[in-house]
């Protein structure tokens, strides 16, 4: 009788204890607190690269571009960041996914856009990098010789030991995006994200792929970082091509995409 | 003996499976459910961030599913849902407040870190950052309405 009166006390505290401490809370303080981390690396980022790379002050451009990636990014599974885009001010052709929901797309790369699914399919690529949180566990730095931690594993230790470093996280996130670029694969992994988030939203992924094929017979010099950082525009399109499905859905060009576009390639950097 | 026994605590372990069908919760910030399997097919309603569901059966890429808060039963993209609830930003906290007077960014607010935070490295730091393109970028920050109704008039929600 004893040990059931023990036994029964025993359950009724670990309950008690269970409804006090709340461990989703808990969880849920420990997310809010690394993606508060995270966003810190991502601006610390964009001040870094947009100081070196200038960024574009057009505010139709800019309110259009941001809310075509927040439409799209309300259906993705990271909901603890939220997701900006800039519009980089250089010619070449490239977007880029920083830590921290923080996403440039250069001006070279939106004057070569023909219609809205091909912006589509570009943001939803770069959307399909953080939520697989590329940049997080692709990007490395060694904070102590011979220690070399990804952003993500930074974002459990020390706050001091990102300031101290926050100089050579940035050259590394940049080092990784405009210079070495993902592996093959993430890139993939990214284009396949971006073909089943179009797809689910009833949005043709062709437009995305033939895009590809257009700026792979175009063979412009503005392309070099692009064939440096991504896997051949060629193997891409065939790629897509393979996932695509039977959406029948083509967007098709609305008077503000119309409006954007006349913006965009009126925009002169010389 | 024990053989008997192990099938019977295996005959127990599945319908015990059976008597707790697998819940799922949404993780996007709204996930339309849709009559078919299909995202050109009818809406019947929009759930939101963290709605409990439970799985009926699983298609591809989409799932059945009840909704037991709203008493329905349609379809929902496998990849809108996830095993258990969700972090969700709040979007007041991240639209950009108004900015102090250039004089009073000096003295560094308390919970600034120098270096870390932005507004800490603006007044440590010399080199070449631009610190006005985060301002920029956070002024472009929208709420769900005002995006679902974007959403609408470009054709890129369901």
């Amino acid at each position: 009788m004893k040990k059931i009166i023990t036994c029964f006390l025993f359950i009724i505290g670990s309950l008690m204890a269970c409804l006090t401490t709340d461990p989703r809370s808990e969880e849920d303080r420990q997310i809010r607190e690394a993606a508060s981390r995270e966003i810190e690396m991502g601006k610390a980022a964009v001040t870094y690269i947009t100081g070196k790379y200038g960024i574009v002050r057009n505010e139709t451009a800019t309110s259009y571009l941001n809310k075509f990636l927040q439409s799209l990014a309300l259906y993705t599974q990271r909901q603890e960041i939220l997701y900006r885009c800039g519009i980089l001010a250089t010619e070449r052709i490239n977007a880029y996914a920083l830590p921290g929901g923080y996403i440039f797309i250069t001006l070279g790369t939106l004057k070569r856009i023909e219609n809205p699914g091909t912006l589509a399919g570009i943001l939803a690529h770069e959307l399909g990098h953080l939520n697989l949180r590329h940049p997080m566990n692709k990007v490395t730095v060694e904070v102590n010789p011979g220690q070399v931690q990804t952003l993500q594993e930074l974002l459990s230790g020390s706050r001091r030991v990102i300031t101290d470093n926050m100089d050579l996280i940035c050259q590394k996130i940049e080092k990784r995006l405009f210079v070495d670029g993902y592996l093959p694969e993430d890139e993939y992994d990214a284009d396949k994200y971006a073909v089943e988030l179009l797809e689910v939203l009833n949005i043709n992924a062709s437009d995305y792929m033939h895009y590809f094929e257009r700026l792979d017979k175009a063979g412009e010099t503005r392309l070099a970082e692009l064939y440096r950082t991504h896997p051949p525009l060629k193997d891409r399109a065939e790629y897509l091509e393979m996932l695509a499905g039977l959406n029948p859905e083509v967007l098709y060009k609305t008077e503000q995409f119309r409006e954007f576009k006349i913006i965009i390639d009126g925009i002169n950097l010389e | 003996m024990s053989i008997r026994r192990s099938l019977l605590i295996i005959l127990i372990l599945s319908v015990s499976m059976a008597a707790f069908p697998e819940t799922l919760y949404i993780s996007a910030r709204v996930c339309p459910l849709l009559s078919k399997s299909k995202p050109a097919a009818e809406k019947v309603a929009s759930l939101t961030h963290n709605t409990k569901v439970i799985v009926i059966e699983k298609t591809g890429k989409w799932i059945k599913v009840q909704v037991p808060s709203i008493n329905a039963e349609g379809y929902v993209a496998a990849l809108f849902t996830s095993a258990r609830p969700t972090v969700m930003a709040d979007i007041a906290d991240y639209k950009t407040k108004e900015k102090p007077a250039a004089e009073a960014e000096v003295e560094l607010p308390a919970g600034i870190t120098p270096g870390v935070d932005v507004q800490g490295r603006k007044v440590i730091s010399f080199g070449s950052e631009n610190f006005d393109a985060v301002d920029w970028m956070e002024k472009f920050t929208y709420g769900d309405d005002e995006l679902l109704e974007f959403a609408e008039e470009e054709n890129i929600g369901i």
